[in-house]
């Protein structure tokens, strides 16, 4: 047998073996690189999938947290007790030094929460304010605070001061700008809205307003004081609904022998708020949010149903980052690029419910 | 068709093979990231669930407590409170994934994150296990073991009795905790009070009415402890 000869490569080839050739190897790129491209887009949207999943979990874990604990207030100390006690822990509006909503507003894409941190220290006032740009002179030796320093508040911490049963409502969160051990006393860095007596309330506290920035399409936090950052991009809907106890007396009575916006003085302390009928949790309006009876004081003023709420419920929609997987119709928000079927990751949107733990006792006391 | 072999040239060996290789990395590559991308979102996913599940698990445990402790005996709750729903009477506690719980480790760990934040003063609290069990001892219906439940109660720590195992102001705090699959673990604390109420005596001849009984939660916090 002799072996097959091919012909020397000198022999060179014709035009018609090149652009066969040519062909062949071009049809097998574009099937390559199609199949290349095909698996590129799915891994691609797969990471989108995820992507929007994983921004929808931040979102409802930071919200979920945050409103768990909304109300919370000293466990000890010569008040212990949770906030709405005195005054509204959430607030259908957006509060703080920087771009605060008006008293009585109602906006159902921003709540402002409130509550105290559990490494947080609370004390009292040990005399009172003669006026509201005064230094706070607190009493260190009280339960509820730390034996170091003045009960460890510090420069730039947020605290509170409120009068309990005194007032209803009235309080101020502030910053503080400067601390002196020998005279017990915190400054504020700015002047409060009013004077509070002796005896008022002081405690750390944590203030988040969570908004929607709807141009930039995106959740925003923001501390009540400096810090206002974005928590999830692509955020396309937010909104909070409130729902309340129905009875008449669902806010915490004042102390015996004294009134405030939610019960006239008794004895029994003779509620103002309106009986919503039955026993299951009422939807509260924005109408009935902003109607009055008003609490608080000459700023931070709140309607008294808010001192009913119960339950909060929170709807999410988020949408895919990457405009060429998103289309037109309902299912999109902000209308994307992509015209294939195939391709497309719809708006993901969740709701929950929410009872914050320490509000269910208002009403109770 | 002959039988002989037929001889390539050098040159010409091994193009087809090489195209092969390198569009199978390119397609092997990306199927890995898909891979990749499905698992960690499954794995994610599941953890999330998880973490949430205990810490609804720690709640309704705490929940559970609190429906006990209307009755119970307030002053020897701290030293004496044994939960009935919570009575899980197995000793080798484990979580659902199989962890064996070394609850005098828990114990160990839970007195001393508490005495790093309360300071070892004699009326600081000291925790003492009340009650464990599993999730379905809670719940019944339950078929799949979601966690296993660790109820604790202290004596707060503003009385100054200096006497932690009994409690004088009525006021008392309990810690739930839930450890559910993957490693989740979450607790809830509460700072819990007796709100004891007379009704007034109407009628001077009829037998007095009974104290009206209300356990308040002064304060609910998502502890974030160790393990």
């Amino acid at each position: 047998m002799t072996p097959k000869r091919w012909p020397r490569p000198s022999a060179g080839y014709a035009l018609v073996e090149l652009l066969i050739a040519a062909a062949v190897t071009i049809a097998v790129v574009g099937v390559m690189l199609r199949m290349a491209a095909e698996t590129h887009t799915v891994v691609r949207m797969a990471g989108e999938r995820a992507d929007l999943q994983q921004r929808l979990r931040v979102a409802v874990e930071a919200l979920r947290r945050d409103l768990l604990a909304a109300g919370g207030g000293p466990p000890g100390g010569v008040a212990p007790g949770p906030l709405i006690d005195a005054f509204a822990p959430v607030l259908p509006a957006r509060t703080g030094t920087a771009g605060a909503d008006a008293d009585l507003s109602y906006a159902d894409d921003r709540a402002s929460i409130v509550y105290m941190p559990r490494d947080g220290s609370v004390t009292t006032l040990a005399r009172g304010m003669s006026a509201p740009g005064d230094p706070l002179f607190i009493d260190p030796g009280l339960p509820g605070c730390p034996s170091g320093g003045l009960c460890g508040f510090r420069p730039g911490d947020r605290l509170l001061v409120h009068a309990p049963d005194a007032d209803a409502g009235a309080r101020d969160v502030f910053t503080v700008a400067a601390v002196d051990a020998a005279s017990s006393s915190l400054t504020p860095d700015a002047p409060l809205s009013r004077t509070y007596a002796a005896g008022s309330q002081v405690l750390s506290i944590v203030q988040r307003v969570y908004h929607l920035d709807r141009p930039g399409r995106r959740l925003m936090v923001y501390d009540g004081n400096r810090s206002d950052v974005p928590l999830v991009d692509h955020v396309v809907d937010l909104r909070f609904a409130y729902f309340g106890d129905p009875a008449a007396a669902g806010a915490t009575p004042p102390a015996p022998g004294r009134s405030n916006c939610a019960y006239a003085a008794g004895p029994p302390p003779v509620p103002r708020l309106g009986d919503l009928g039955g026993t299951a949790l009422v939807r509260l309006m924005a109408a009935q949010l902003t109607d009055g009876p008003a609490c608080g004081g000459p700023s931070g003023r709140f309607d008294a149903d808010l001192l009913r709420v119960r339950r909060i419920d929170v709807t999410l929609r988020l949408e895919a980052e990457g405009a060429e997987f998103r289309g037109a119709g309902a299912a999109f928000a902000n209308r994307g690029t992509s015209l294939d079927a195939g391709r497309l990751i719809p708006d993901l949107q969740i709701s929950i419910s929410v009872a914050p733990r320490n509000m269910g006792n208002a009403g109770l006391r | 068709m002959s039988g002989a072999p037929t001889e390539v040239p050098a040159r010409r060996r091994g193009s087809a093979l090489l195209s092969t290789l390198i569009v199978t990395a390119l397609l092997g590559t990306l199927v890995a990231a898909l891979v990749l991308v499905v698992m960690s979102e499954s794995l994610t996913s599941a953890n999330h669930a998880a973490a949430q599940e205990a810490l609804y698990a720690a709640d309704a445990a705490l929940e559970a407590t609190i429906s006990e402790l209307q009755a119970a005996d307030w002053p020897s709750l701290p030293g004496g409170f044994v939960s009935g729903r919570l009575r899980d009477g197995s000793a080798d506690p484990r979580s659902p994934d199989g962890t064996r719980l070394d609850l005098a480790r828990l114990m160990t760990l839970r007195q001393a994150e508490s005495d790093a934040r309360f300071g070892a003063l004699p009326d600081r609290p000291v925790w003492r296990l009340a009650g464990r069990a599993p999730l379905r001892d809670l719940l019944p219906g339950l078929v799949v073991p979601t966690a296993y439940l660790l109820i604790w109660v202290a004596d707060d720590p503003d009385e100054r009795d200096a006497d932690p195992q009994r409690d004088s102001n009525l006021i008392v705090l309990i810690r739930a905790e839930a450890f559910g699959p993957s490693g989740a673990h979450r607790s809830v604390e509460a700072t819990l009070s007796l709100q004891v109420a007379t009704p007034p005596v109407e009628d001077p001849d009829a037998p007095p009415p009974p104290e009206r009984r209300h356990v308040r939660m002064l304060a609910w916090r998502e502890a974030r402890g160790t393990m």
